[in-house]
């Protein structure tokens, strides 16, 4: 099961998980985002790209790999502070 | 332990930054000693056995790309220290203009310029672009930030200085903006000194050029918090660095288009400057200009022509 | 002053190496960076000919990368075992995309079974974890769901076409940045 967490500090309510999700997984409860359905949620991470805040945190997703991004790229992403 | 905060192609905000630990500052010294920092002592070449080397500043000319590898050489760990350094920063923007041009304005058209306009020679050469400095050498550690806050350095130098590891947010400005999303409607393109921004509801949403969320946090949404749209002076958050895909330019825009239902096109139209608006402190990284979409090229290819 | 671009060249490629037909590769383990250069300009050469495809082609660039897909989805499939059971097929598909492009079996919470038979068809929803068609839009900034995504589409019709001998059709449901929804119909 997908167990899906929303830092709420960070969320802005834009509303833009609620609109983006092919799922509707989230609702926006009083400004801050709400994963309403997280069992039809199947880890597309859509809703990770289109938050301005990087709001939100899933447990149980299989990670892709990500090999168009260069080893200096990701080197260099390892190492800011 | 031994420090140094060695300046290239910089303001010397960076070096200032680190003072601007104030009180801490003595704790600093306690621990460490500053062996080498050409803005803050009279020291003239960094030694051998440096532990940490700060260096600020993009690399610009041949004088800067010598002393960086020298610095690189004598220390064990280097740590890229604000903007310039870790994206090129406000130093990369002098790439949308040519060298003739450059050289000409400064030397021969500004108002305080001796009588006889000459163009110096004698000093170290332009590199034909500007650098980052993860660009030309290998780098521990970047910082960014134009110039990196107090709050953050608190929480990082004593740290690094005592070799423990910190956990700090690397989200964007939006993760620390205390604004919430307003009502949108009528959206169109508002420059900053058009009406007044209501402080309580998203910047974005109001039609200002706000640059929060694609820019790295680590600044409390400072300017946000006091009315003024975001800069991006921190360089750009992690998924546009990440992504081959995405750059400044083209999440802005997808960013306000999601946000009010217009299509990109009609939102990218309405941008203006985008060089010094989207990319004026990124301008002089290779990794954000190796991306496809990057409009960085284009751009500097206009201003040089 | 430096040397003439020439003279530095005739210089680097100046080898004794004794070359022996039988003797090539030189080394079976490339190191990383070379592997990446590699990777990455093909990544961008692919990207470039599906843009000018679309230019040129139209909508005509969907079907030219389905039929290529089609071609490597029957050449790949054709030593594999035949099964005509969809569970057993799926297997058999999930050793031929291993790796390229791992996919698993999904439903929606409110559907008991994965499986689904309606009107003469058989249809299941797959979620697409790897996949090279991805990476390749992201590295060079194209959208998923375009014509290279096709190649895909044809690629998995074409092998499931070989092992169950039914005609089939992938449709792609929902793009994201970690994992794609596809459904495989099968006639």
């Amino acid at each position: 099961m997908i167990e899906i967490r929303v830092d709420e500090e960070a969320c802005n309510g834009c509303g833009l998980c609620v609109k983006d999700c092919p799922m509707g997984v989230f609702e926006l409860k009083s400004s801050v985002s709400s994963p309403v359905h997280p069992e039809n949620c199947m880890g597309c991470l859509s809703c990770h790209e289109i938050c301005p805040a990087q709001a939100l945190e899933h447990r149980g997703v299989v990670p892709c790999r990500r090999m168009y991004v260069s080893m200096k790229v990701c080197r260099m992403l390892n190492r800011v502070i | 332990m031994k420090i140094a905060i060695e300046e290239l192609a910089g303001c010397s905000g960076c070096t200032i930054a680190v003072l601007d630990l104030h009180e801490m500052i003595l704790d600093v010294i306690e621990q460490a000693e500053i062996v080498y920092s050409p803005v803050i002592m009279d020291v003239k070449e960094p030694p051998e056995g440096i532990d940490i080397a700060f260096v600020t500043g993009a690399v610009r000319n041949a004088e800067n790309e010598e002393r960086l590898k020298t610095i690189r050489a004598r220390a064990n760990t280097l740590v890229a220290l604000g903007t310039c350094a870790v994206y090129g920063g406000i130093s990369g923007l002098s790439m949308l203009s040519s060298r003739e041009d450059l050289f000409n304005y400064v030397y021969r058209e500004v108002d305080t310029v001796p009588p006889d306009g000459t163009i110096p020679t004698d000093v170290p050469p332009f590199l034909y672009r500007a650098f980052a400095v993860g660009d030309k050498v290998k780098v521990d550690y970047f910082i960014p930030g134009c110039p990196p806050k107090e709050n953050r350095l608190r929480q990082i130098l004593p740290a690094m200085m005592a070799g423990d590891r910190v956990s700090l947010s690397r989200k964007s400005v939006c993760s620390e903006c205390d604004r919430i999303m307003g009502p949108i409607e009528n959206w169109t393109l508002k420059r900053r000194f058009e009406g007044e921004p209501d402080r309580e509801y998203c910047l974005l949403g109001q039609g200002y050029l706000c640059l929060g969320p694609v820019t790295f946090c680590g600044c409390e949404a400072a300017c946000p918090a006091k009315n003024v749209p975001c800069h991006g002076c921190n360089g750009p958050s992690l998924d546009i660095l990440r992504e081959p895909c995405r750059d400044i330019f083209n999440m802005t825009v997808r960013r306000i288009s999601d946000l009010t239902d217009r299509p990109e096109k009609e939102v990218a139209a309405e941008l203006y400057d985008v060089a010094h608006t989207m990319y004026p402190f990124t301008m002089g990284s290779q990794v954000m200009e190796d991306k496809e979409i990057s409009k960085i090229r284009e751009l500097i290819k206009e201003g040089n022509r | 002053m430096s040397e003439s671009f020439i003279n530095e060249a005739k210089q680097k490629f100046t080898t004794d190496l004794v070359f022996r037909a039988e003797d090539v590769p030189m080394r079976c383990d490339p190191p990383a960076e070379e592997l990446e250069q590699t990777l990455h300009g093909l990544m961008q050469l692919n990207g470039y000919i599906i843009k000018s495809l679309e230019e040129i082609a139209g909508r005509g660039a969907n079907a030219v990368t389905y039929r290529a897909g089609k071609k490597f989805g029957h050449e790949v499939a054709k030593y594999f075992e035949k099964k005509s059971d969809v569970e057993d097929a799926l297997r058999e598909l999930s050793y031929i995309l291993h790796g390229q492009y791992t996919f698993e079996p999904w439903k929606p919470s409110d559907r008991d079974e994965y499986i689904v038979e309606e009107n003469g068809s058989t249809f299941i929803y797959l979620v697409f974890h790897d996949c090279i068609v991805r990476q390749s839009c992201r590295r060079i900034g194209q959208e998923q769901g375009g014509p290279l995504c096709q190649t895909l589409c044809g690629y998995v019709v074409g092998a499931v076409e070989e092992i169950t001998g039914r005609r089939g059709k992938l449709e792609i449901i929902h793009t994201g940045p970690n994992a794609c929804l596809k459904k495989l119909i099968l006639k």
